[in-house]
């Protein structure tokens, strides 16, 4: 490896989104120091306009093409990093609109947060263009640091102080497992890039390796057995906080997932399989039934998203082109539903004080049209058709039919069985129960926008998802030349040590 | 574009009550009953084309393709699909107009229309759907509806839960669906109705080994598999056994959603389902022999348990289970067309009888046990005289339409080989019963003695004209809908496995019209002989009439006798049944599930104890337990 | 020449004994010390690896790996000290308000 960096102006084009994210932050940052006086309001405006521009430009690269590797192939720019570019540019514009209203009863630190929010958001930027390890350890660490924060950000709460203490002992555990795995695929291959990695040969020490990058992925997606820390974190986390933490830092791993898999692993595939479908089982089957037990809103969504993620890991087992359209597909779907349940969960937290599912007793009654989005979003998260969420798991499932992973399916479709109970236990709240304060409650404009923005995105993506489809079929054209339909169902034969 | 605004009239409709109905109000019905109404009008005109032997399908947008994949929203018309469409806009057209008497300055009145105008547009879509998936999400679609018009105007506090129960059921039933779905994707590499339906032939013969996964072996027909994931979807959306159990928890919603939803459309979708996949079926004996034995089991569980039951709108939805099954029974032995005969005739006078108990349910004020009402005939005759007309073609009384739908399944069934003989004699018996809760119903609402709360007895009146239009209209429709020709008109397009053979002329169809219509005739004046002349008989015998009384105490003596020996036995047994099989067994197991699932959720959560370190420990434990199956194996 | 096996080895013990302090000890700061423990052993496995394969990689890697364990020690301890103002407690088994 030579260390020349010559870097022309073609190549600084493709860091364009990452160094306007760079600039305004600082940009935020200073106005917030520089102008005491300035309403913060102002500050959430002014990121958002700052994050449109990243946006903008994110959607010319996509649609001019514009791609190439930078750093000696460290950091990548192809459709896949614009995809979850914009993917998480859009959910931090989203999240910091539904920050508005919870941001102004912080007594200390205002502006710092949206600092915080967009650095995290740049962190995660970089991270859905890691190309090698190196670039994955660093870029996930970077993000993660402005989530430790953020969590414990409600100083004077000691469930916010615990959950941000939790979340960094296992976070910084996580760092530890990802960085020794590092070093041992290194030490096995010689290399960092994705790409070279790819070799034949699966000794013990690229098996532990690999594994450990796993479970810090799996960690960062919330995957059982790593999941332990997303009930408790997004409980005590403030609620932007835990609506921005269940979406974005799992499209920007599930981009290096991809990459890992799709790119270095290819080969090792029946070997993955076995340990996927394990991990898509176990977290959709325990995310279900635990989420069943949840008083809390905010634990409820968690164990929902545990369950979620045991669904995208599916698309991940197909281990196809297909399966991978399906994952981006279904973080689209996601997003805006699950954005959207968080958004109510805020409004409502922000107007009643409570997070209690009980407290949502006859929402319909106070809000019609808060209760209408929340069913809208719970069923889109459950699966009904014709919201987004049911193509999405069509789209999964056949994606994984083709690879023959009927057990899979199987589980699956009891899961959604399952799932249904606990979603309607809230709808049913919402809609039978009396309210025991049946005062109005109205929502904010940046709250509205952010809800109607769920809805709009729900209902699209479940009525026309051409245009989404088209999109992500774009996004992974790179891997049309990956293994087609296996030839049967998943057989326990493994390469490894032999 | 006439065909295209089918289905576009009501969900625009929906589209503007949804959206302006802050505005609209209380004038909600200007939008949405002109709008079904236009669509039943285009509807008979595409059943004119269509009648000329025509089949049109149009396409309406792709809706995704990716790879092989490849779904259009289509619109498919043949002769199936028009008489489901004439069913589907009547039936709703008259419920619109219905509502507006009945919801008259209720709350949500113009959302309550966005929904039934909604729930008419998806059971549209369904009808003409030309492909598996878009079945499978209007199939979703009016379930869906089904749950936002159960749980917006639930009318009483008890059995609150019914629509999630509803919906939670028909889960399960889908769950089977879209897993059969995904089946036919696999084996045909397409869901359009044409190309699965041309491919089928082919796929006979080849199995799919069910226990690969844990390295057993058992190879099923990969047809027969198919088609039972698909009748699992019917078991839900059809209500039958076992997953029957919603359908009469589903009346706690409003009447004309009773009539609408739970009789006369979205309940039949299953029947249609499987009259529509009737190619495929036919390729699979097991398959049909089990939707055949599904069918019987439920009609008789239904009809035993319609005998006992005290809630005016119960007794209905039971016949309504029973009466469901006898269609599926009709399927499953081949006889498609006329499965769908009686489906239409009985979504007449099904929902003629479900409006008439909204009738009476809103002249008492919302009373709806039978044991507070009684001669109500005098007081509203219109609402009388139509229920007879619906309790008689519910009964299979000479001449009425489901005399001749209900003749037309036993003799296709009773020629459909040693299983159909016997299916036929269950539906039968069936027949005696069915005749003998529907005039239960009337004896007991309409004649004798008012029982009626004094507080109401006072003002009781026949309901608001909006009311009374839609039952005369299903009246007469309950009466000439069996004089169109059409089983001859469905015939062409719905084969059954023996070929397109009408038995119109087997030796058995002139003794079985007879004997059903016997049978129909003794289960009206058994319930004729228990409800009317013996209750009280003695009483008024012994009273006035006291030299006659012994003449007379010979009658009574055998009513007594008939009472003893057969109608206590049966109605103890319909009860047992009711309590034993569907409160204990099948209501248990479902509830038992339920329960089992949401314990483990409460045990499971206990592992998040809450310390961090056991957190971590259990990421640990989880990394050297994959490692270790993965350096070992 | 020491061979690699006895980095491996080393390195391998770090990293158990790392993983041993943060599941058994009670006090933030030892399970912090202990985490950097689990990284020193990547370090020390990439600088080994560097040597032995002849490449720059690892030891930038290692630099990179010092460099963010910089940082997570300054959040972490910003952490604890706003848990300590609520708990009077630095001892991880102390914080389980949030459970179940």
């Amino acid at each position: 490896m030579t260390f020349t960096l010559t870097l022309s102006g073609a190549d600084l084009l493709l860091l364009l989104p990452e160094m306007l994210l760079t600039v305004w932050l600082c940009v935020v940052l200073t106005m917030d120091f520089a102008m005491p006086r300035l309403p913060k309001d102002r500050l959430a405006y002014l990121s958002v306009a700052g994050l449109a521009g990243v946006l903008a430009n994110l959607v010319w690269f996509d649609l001019a093409g514009i791609g190439g590797t930078l750093f000696a192939h460290m950091f990548v720019v192809d459709r896949l990093a614009v995809f979850f570019k914009i993917f998480i540019v859009g959910t931090t514009i989203l999240v910091i609109l539904a920050s508005v209203d919870y941001v102004r009863r912080f007594r200390f630190f205002k502006g710092e947060y949206y600092f915080l929010v967009l650095m995290s958001a740049l962190g995660m930027m970089f991270m859905a263009s890691a190309n090698d390890l190196l670039s994955v350890f660093i870029t996930l660490e970077f993000s993660t640091f402005g989530f430790y924060v953020l969590v414990a950000y409600l100083r004077d709460d000691v469930a916010s102080n615990e959950a941000g203490l939790k979340f960094f002992i296992l976070g910084v555990f996580a760092a530890g497992l990802l960085a020794y795995g590092i070093s041992l695929v290194y030490g096995e291959t010689g290399k960092l890039v994705f790409s070279d990695i790819a070799s034949p040969s699966a000794t013990p020490g690229l098996v532990i390796g690999f594994l450990l990058i796993f479970a810090a992925l799996g960690f960062k997606i919330g995957a059982v057995p790593f999941h332990s820390w997303i009930p408790d974190t997004y409980h005590g986390a403030p609620t932007p906080v835990t609506a921005f933490l269940s979406i974005a830092p799992k499209g920007a791993a599930f981009a290096i997932l991809i990459r890992m898999f799709f790119v270095s692993l290819a080969a090792f595939k029946p070997a993955w399989v076995l340990l996927l479908v394990g991990a898509s089982i176990l977290s959709m089957t325990y995310g279900n039934i635990v989420a069943i037990a949840q008083r809390n809103i905010k634990r409820l969504l968690a164990y929902s998203g545990i369950a979620q993620i045991g669904n995208i890991l599916i698309g991940l087992a197909a281990g196809t082109k297909m399966g991978g359209d399906a994952i981006l597909f279904y973080l689209l779907t996601y997003l805006f539903a699950n954005l959207g349940a968080f958004a109510i969960v805020i409004a409502v937290g922000n107007l009643i004080r409570s997070d209690e599912i009980e407290d949502y007793n006859g929402l319909n009654r106070r809000s019609p049209f808060l209760a209408f989005a929340m069913l809208v979003f719970l069923l889109s998260l459950a699966g009904v058709p014709p919201l987004a969420g049911f193509i999405g798991k069509l789209y999964i499932f056949l994606a994984a039919i083709d690879e023959g992973l009927y057990t899979l399916i199987a589980v699956g479709l009891i899961n959604i069985v399952i799932s249904m109970y606990y979603y309607l236990v809230v709808v049913k709240k919402m809609y039978i129960n009396e309210p025991t304060d049946p005062s109005p409650l109205t929502i904010s404009p940046p709250m509205k926008v952010v809800v109607y923005a769920g809805l709009a995105g729900t209902l699209f993506l479940g009525i026309y998802p051409q245009p989404a489809i088209n999109w992500v079929v774009a996004a992974t054209l790179m891997f049309s030349n990956l293994a087609g339909p296996a030839a049967a169902a998943p057989t326990l034969v493994l390469p490894i040590g032999g | 574009m006439l065909y295209t605004l089918i289905p576009l009239l009501p969900l625009a409709a929906f589209l503007i009550l949804g959206l302006f109905g802050h505005w609209i109000k209380d004038r909600a019905h200007l939008v949405a009953v002109p709008a079904v109404l236009t669509s039943f009008l285009f509807s008979l005109f595409v059943f004119d084309e269509v009648a000329g032997g025509k089949n049109v399908t149009i396409p309406l947008y792709t809706w995704l393709t990716s790879g092989d994949l490849r779904i259009e929203l289509s619109l498919y018309f043949d002769r199936l699909t028009a008489v489901m469409l004439l069913l589907v806009t009547i039936v709703s057209g008259l419920v619109h107009v219905y509502t507006i008497g009945y919801m008259h300055g209720e709350r949500g009145y113009a959302r309550f229309f966005a929904y039934i105008a909604l729930f008419t547009f998806s059971m549209l879509m369904l009808v003409m759907a030309d492909n598996f998936l878009q079945l499978f999400v209007f199939w979703e679609a009016v379930g869906l509806c089904s749950y936002l018009l159960i749980g917006h105007w639930y009318e009483r506090q008890t059995a609150r839960d019914a629509a999630t129960k509803a919906f939670i059921v028909n889960r399960v039933g889908d769950f089977g669906f879209l897993l059969g779905v995904l089946l036919i994707w696999l084996s045909f590499g397409s869901l359009e109705y044409r190309h699965v339906f041309a491919q089928a032939a082919d796929l006979t013969g080849e199995t799919l080994n069910l226990l690969s996964p844990i390295g057993g072996t058992w190879e099923v027909s990969t047809l027969t598999l198919i088609c039972l994931l698909l009748f699992l979807g019917a078991v839900g959306k059809s209500a039958q056994v076992p997953l029957h159990v919603w359908l009469p928890d589903a009346m706690e919603g409003p009447t004309p959603i009773s009539a609408l939803i739970h009789a006369a459309t979205m309940v039949t979708a299953g029947v249609f389902m499987v009259a529509r996949m009737a190619p495929l079926y036919n390729l699979s004996a097991a398959a049909m022999d089990v939707v055949a034995v599904t069918g019987t089991v439920t009609m008789v569980l239904g009809a035993t348990i319609a005998l006992t039951q005290h809630d005016i709108k119960r007794v209905v939805a039971w016949s309504t289970v029973s009466q469901l099954g006898f269609m599926m029974m009709a399927c499953g032995l081949g006889a498609y067309v006329a499965g769908i005969f009686h489906l239409l005739t009985h979504g007449a006078f099904k929902a003629l009888l479900f409006l008439g108990c909204g009738s009476v349910i809103i002249a008492l004020h919302h009373e709806q046990d039978m044991r507070k009402m009684g001669g109500l005939k005098d007081k509203l005759p219109v609402t009388y005289w139509t229920f007879v007309i619906g309790s008689l073609a519910l009964a299979g009384f000479p001449f009425t339409a489901g005399f001749f739908s209900k003749d037309e399944i036993l003799v296709e069934a009773w020629s459909a080989g040693a299983l159909g003989k016997t299916l036929a004699t269950f539906a039968l018996v069936t027949v005696v019963l069915t005749a003998f809760y529907s005039f239960r119903l009337v004896f007991v609402t309409f004649w004798g003695e008012s029982r009626v709360d004094p507080q109401h007895a006072g003002h009781l009146h026949e309901p608001s004209r909006t009311m009374t239009v839609p039952l005369v209209i299903l009246a007469f429709l309950s009466i000439v809908a069996g004089y169109a020709a059409i089983p001859d008109f469905l015939a062409p397009v719905l084969p059954g496995p023996r070929g397109l053979a009408i038995h119109h002329e087997h030796p058995a169809a002139g003794g079985m019209m007879a004997i059903a219509a016997v049978l129909g005739l003794v289960g009206i004046a058994a319930a004729y002989l228990v409800y009317v002349t013996s209750p009280g008989l003695p009483d008024r015998l012994a009273r006035q009439w006291q030299r006659a009384y012994r003449l007379s105490f010979n009658k009574w003596y055998v009513d007594e006798a008939y009472d003893r020996a057969v109608v206590r036995p049966t109605v103890r047994l319909a009860d047992r049944l009711w309590t034993w099989v569907d409160v204990a067994v099948i209501d248990g197991a479902v509830n038992g599930v339920a329960r089992t699932i949401a314990w483990w959720g409460w045990l499971m959560r206990l592992v998040q104890s809450g310390q961090t370190q056991h957190y971590a420990l259990g990421m640990t434990l989880g990394a050297v337990v994959i490692l270790t199956v993965y350096l070992l194996l | 020449m020491v061979p690699l096996s006895a980095y491996v080895a080393v390195s391998a013990v770090l990293f158990t004994t790392g993983v041993i302090g943060v599941l058994i000890r009670r006090n933030f700061i030892i399970v912090l010390m202990a985490v950097e423990i689990m990284l020193n052993a990547a370090n020390l496995n990439l600088v080994a690896f560097s040597h032995y394969l002849d490449s720059m990689a690892g030891q930038i890697v290692a630099l990179f790996v010092i460099a963010i364990a910089g940082g997570e020690a300054a959040v972490g301890l910003a952490i604890i000290i706003v848990v300590f103002r609520g708990k009077i407690s630095t001892n991880v088994d102390e914080m389980n308000l949030l459970k179940w």
